[in-house]
């Protein structure tokens, strides 16, 4: 059957890759690498436009308020400058958000960087009120709203720290150390799930700070008015920066596309170093291999036969190397979108097929050229003395 | 882009198809010739498609409407002629070649079907044009009259193409092969419909439920009767099942797989002919080698096919939708048991989605209004497939279940695959229907 | 059936440029004769080899191998004929490195058609190897890795065999169980043998023996005689 002849074949390749076994692996490392690479400028740029502007999405908000120093942006996306910038009063706009009937919704955040066994942990603290509100579509197991002590942990947090409700977790923030009981463990499917919700109170006097949020995400009705509103605000508190919610998707997409260049760039670049070896690779085979490529033919073997045979060599590799890239392309992605953007990228199966692609591509590609060398070798040579 | 890709790649899955089972049937050096002609034309065809709708040409829209049509019809009478064909291949001791069969019976059944089909068309059409005469509104007299047209054409039709097909047929016959010149044809203008259906697949219940959703739009609604008049809705229940949520993967994958297994079978598991012991090991060893490389040879297709249509998956589920597919907006019932919007809301002339609750279900509506300033106000649902909605894309709707498309000048108009119409008034700016009735259809439906 | 032979030879000439190997030679071999082609450096022995095999192509002249003009047939016709019909044997015992005897054998079968380790076993149990079957090349001596080229070329039941020096690396033990093989395995199966040497010694085991002397034959005489004696 066909697949008797597959597996002989296949056989054939094996015996010949484990001849020169630091070769191949060398060959074999830098295929892994470049479909990694590859897997990551995929996978990243993806998961990090899901979560373009959710804090916004998740609460229906439409514009989002904050000190003009602070750089505006999600918690996922914020490249770790939350909890170095300034904050707002909340007093002064409490008020005039209550008294514009435009404003339906006003939700005062605060976020504060801390750690946990020194890994970077957000906290997101808000008001009962407006937690209540979004917190309806949630699924949350255990209790939902943290007393004093206690605070409400989201699904991929604690997922990747391994929390259980009851537990008592240790924080640090700046000098401070401080437990706090876990009471909840809340789903969103939105950046929640990768913070830390507490009540703004209680997380403003550990900052040592009274009356004051990070943002505040306002939901701004009818949504013709947003551009007059937009200016009113600007014009009666000239500190505070406002962006809309298409802004802040727009900013942030700025960040994603120079990140998504430059994983390009050096993708690129990783692909072309392994072409290379890869071309060299395999010109130094033939040459070595000029003496065993001339007996193939001179036994029947037609061109076509031999190249296919050395390609076959080069696809095992790549198969194998696709494999352990697409993996190792997911933890690096993961290990990257978590330590620069605090963000969880989630698995996804699909995205296998492309670090396949990159390999097999760099090898088809790259020992197209080389390969030709078979057809020069002359059958002859077989007939003739060393 | 994407969409064409997938396209392109569903085409070619369908493509492979049929070319394995004529590799099954075909024995002929020559049809199978024709038939990569056919492989040819296809390639052309989408080229050409795709440039006209990369071009824009200001005739562009009303040709590849055209196109479409004729592009129904013949591929449906493609896929029926290698389906039907392989079945009377089959059914005649399942040994016989078509080619050995005569071809007069083919040539006729083909015509014949591509006359019915034709007119078919042509009696819908008329029927459609009928209906918009003012004293047939809304009653159902068109579909009558239309199905009396249709009657009449065909045998009109039939009468003619008798007289045509004796001369032809002499023709044929000394021409030899002629059976799949005409399928060679057809695929050449087949190949230009492939850019029209967007996303073809959203989900796998509807990668299962395309092909058979196909089949039964060709077989029943093109070849024995035009689109939308005059069927009762129990048939349309019957269709229905075949494509319910609960039934509908298992029995459409069965089939998709179904038809490849079967070519497989076919050809691969045919016994050896017999082989003397006489010869020498290596002669035997070649002789064996060559069978089965001929075996390989003839079920390839049904390989490559599995491969494009995974293909055409992947890309499909890995790529973003960029259909119109708007987020109903809730009405509420008033006292008087009323729904209403205003009509103005209609005015940008896109598709608009209305949803209400009653009695404990959640009715969702459409609405439009066409390019000829006609309202239309339907059921976000048609009567066969589940509703899953429709979505627009230029001049279109697109069933999101089984991605039908429906020419916008159409909706409005009950049958098949349009949105199920409801009678709607209009009253100071406002669209107003009855709740009860249009929950009625509703349920009617969905249950 | 003496003047149409298995194996003819016309008019063949081959030129590397200036040089001349082969002069206008024409040779009749008939079915199942075991022909010995022998003389001095440089005679273009092996050029006629490479030309019967259909390796090279030839400046003048056709081989026709049982009736078959081998240099009229397209590439792919030509390799498909090598494949079934020539069984080749070289000085040097070309074996690939990485595949066992068994292997290598298969190989030439997997090249043929199909695999099948059965008849594989068996072709090297005839020539008296099978005890070695799973040994990579570099584990077997001299004379054995030439005998595994011989069930090799003969696996694919060729009706020629082309041997060309196959004793050339062998001392004198060695060299005469390869060739005791060979007529052994001439005798049973009847193909055609031309086989090159210079070594008068190996040359009393075949049947006929033709003198190349600067490309051009100038001797060919039967020994049908002298090889009875020595047995
Ligand atoms: N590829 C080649 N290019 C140029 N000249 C060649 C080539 N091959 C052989 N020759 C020449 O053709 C002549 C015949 O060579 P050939 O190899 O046939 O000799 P031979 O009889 O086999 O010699 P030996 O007994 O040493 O093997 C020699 O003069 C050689 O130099
Ligand atoms: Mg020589």
């Amino acid at each position: 059957m066909i697949v008797e002849r597959l597996r002989w074949l296949l056989k054939v390749t094996f015996k010949s890759l484990a001849r020169k076994k630091s070769r191949t692996f060398l060959l074999m490392i830098s295929l892994t690498l470049a479909s990694a690479l590859s897997t990551v400028f995929l996978v990243f740029p993806r998961g990090a436009r899901m979560g373009l502007g959710r804090e916004l999405r998740a609460y229906g908000a439409n514009l989002i308020v904050s000190p003009f120093s602070q750089e505006a942006g999600s918690a996922g996306l914020s490249l770790g400058l939350v909890a170095d910038s300034g904050f707002l009063n909340i007093k002064a706009l409490k008020k005039y958000f209550k008294q514009n009937p435009l404003v339906k919704e006003a939700n005062f955040q605060l976020l504060a960087r801390g750690y946990y066994q020194s890994q970077p942990v957000t906290f997101l603290g808000t008001e009962r009120e407006a937690f209540q509100n979004a917190s309806q579509f949630w699924k949350i197991e255990g209790r939902s709203w943290p007393e004093k002590g206690e605070v409400l942990a989201g699904s991929q947090i604690a997922k990747r720290f391994g929390w259980k409700i009851g537990q008592q977790v240790g924080f640090e923030m700046g000098k401070k150390k401080f437990n706090l009981k876990i009471v909840g463990i809340a789903e969103s499917g939105s950046f929640e799930e990768s913070t830390l919700l507490l009540d703004r109170e209680a997380l403003s006097s550990w900052l040592g700070v009274n009356d004051v949020a990070s943002q505040v995400l306002l939901r701004v009705e009818p949504t013709s008015k947003i551009d007059f509103f937009e200016k009113e605000l600007k014009n009666d508190f000239p500190e505070l920066k406002i962006l809309t919610l298409q802004q802040v998707v727009k900013r942030e997409e700025n960040i994603v596309i120079k990140v998504e260049m430059l994983l390009f760039l050096v993708t690129i670049f990783v692909m072309v170093a392994t072409s290379i070896s890869v071309a060299n690779t395999t010109s130094i085979t033939v040459v070595e291999r000029w003496r065993e490529i001339g007996l193939l033919k001179s036994i029947g073997g037609s061109n076509a036969f031999v190249t296919g045979l050395f390609l076959l060599e080069a696809c095992f590799l790549a198969f194998f190397a696709s494999l352990a890239g697409f993996f190792l392309g997911w933890v690096l992605t993961e290990a990257f979108a978590l330590s620069v953007f605090s963000l969880w990228v989630p698995f996804d199966w699909w995205s296998m097929p492309t670090s396949f692609l990159a390999s097999f591509s760099i090898v088809l590609v790259s020992s197209i050229w080389p390969l030709r060398l078979i057809f020069r070798v002359e059958p002859a040579l077989v007939l003739k003395g060393q | 882009m994407k969409e064409t890709i997938t396209l392109a790649l569903s085409r070619a899955f369908e493509f492979c198809l049929l070319l394995s089972f004529s590799y099954l049937y075909f024995k002929n050096q020559r049809d199978r010739r024709l038939f990569f002609l056919l492989a040819l034309g296809a390639s052309f065809g989408f080229l050409l498609g795709f440039l006209l709708n990369l071009l824009q040409m200001p005739f562009a829209y009303q040709l590849k409407a055209w196109l479409t049509k004729a592009e129904l019809i013949f591929r449906g009478g493609l896929l029926i002629l290698v389906f039907l064909s392989s079945l009377i291949a089959e059914m005649l001791e399942g040994r016989e070649r078509l080619d050995q069969l005569k071809p007069r019976f083919l040539i006729y059944s083909l015509l014949f079907m591509t006359g019915v089909v034709f007119v078919g068309f042509e009696g819908f059409d008329l029927c459609l044009k009928l209906q918009s005469q003012s004293f047939l509104k809304m009653t159902d007299y068109p579909y009558y009259l239309g199905a009396a047209v249709f009657l009449g054409f065909s045998f009109l039709w039939l009468l003619a193409f008798r007289l045509v097909v004796i001369y032809l047929f002499e023709f044929l016959e000394r021409v030899q092969a002629p059976v799949l010149t005409f399928p060679v044809l057809v695929y050449l203008i087949v190949g230009l419909r492939s850019f029209f259906r967007p996303e073809l697949f959203s989900s796998l219940e509807v990668i299962a439920a395309r092909l058979l959703h196909d089949c039964v739009h060709w077989l029943i609604v093109f070849l024995v009767f035009p689109d939308h008049p005059f069927l009762r809705e129990s048939f349309w229940k019957l269709v229905a099942l075949a494509f319910r949520k609960e039934t509908g993967l298992i029995f459409n994958l069965l089939l998709v797989l179904a038809l490849g297994l079967w070519v497989f079978m076919r050809t691969y598991f045919l016994p050896y002919p017999p082989f003397s012991e006489a010869k020498s090991p290596a002669e035997r060893r070649k002789f064996k080698a060559e069978l089965r490389s001929r075996r390989i040879y003839s079920t390839r297709f049904i390989f490559v096919s599995w491969i494009l249509f995974s293909l055409a998956a992947y890309n499909s589920y890995s790529s973003g939708k960029s259909l119109y597919f708007p987020e109903p907006k809730l009405l509420v019932v008033d006292r008087q048991g009323k729904v209403s919007f205003f009509s103005g809301e209609l005015d940008d002339l896109m598709e608009h989605r209305y949803s209400f609750n009653y009695r404990d279900q959640t009715v969702r509506l459409l609405a439009i209004r066409k390019p000829d300033g006609k309202t239309a106000v339907c059921l976000d649902d048609c009567l066969i497939c589940p509703p899953d909605g429709y979505a627009q894309l230029g001049k279109d709707l697109f069933c999101l279940y089984c991605g039908t498309p429906i020419p916008i000048d159409t909706v409005g108009s009950p049958g098949g695959c349009n949105p199920i119409p409801l009678k709607f008034k209009i009253k100071k700016g406002k669209i107003v229907l009855e709740a009860n009735s249009a929950f009625r259809e509703w349920v009617k439906n969905n249950r | 059936m003496k003047r149409k032979g298995y194996l003819e030879i016309i008019r063949l000439s081959k030129e590397y440029g200036e040089v001349k190997a082969l002069r206008e030679v024409k040779l009749t071999v008939p079915q199942g004769q075991w022909l010995t082609v022998m003389g001095p450096s440089g005679s273009g022995k092996t050029t006629l080899l490479s030309l019967i095999a259909g390796l090279i192509k030839p400046t003048r002249g056709k081989v026709k191998i049982g009736g078959v003009d081998i240099f009229s047939l397209s590439d792919n016709q030509l390799l498909q004929f090598r494949r079934e019909k020539i069984g080749l044997i070289f000085q040097q015992h070309h074996l690939i490195p990485y595949l066992t005897a068994l292997e290598n054998v298969m190989l030439a079968q997997f090249i043929h058609s199909l695999p099948d380790e059965a008849e594989a076993i068996d072709s090297l149990i005839k020539v008296g190897l099978a005890d070695k079957i799973n040994r990579y090349p570099r584990e077997l001596s001299g004379g054995e890795q030439q005998r595994v080229c011989i069930a090799r070329a003969l696996i694919n039941n060729p009706g020629l065999l082309l041997a060309d020096e196959p004793t050339g690396n062998l001392d004198r033990k060695n060299s005469e169980l390869v060739l005791n093989l060979l007529s052994k395995l001439h005798q049973e199966s009847n193909f055609t043998i031309v086989l090159v040497t210079h070594d008068p010694w190996v040359a009393r085991w075949g049947e006929r023996i033709v003198q190349l002397e600067d490309g051009k034959v100038v001797d060919d005489f039967l020994v049908q005689k002298s090889r009875g004696r020595k047995r």
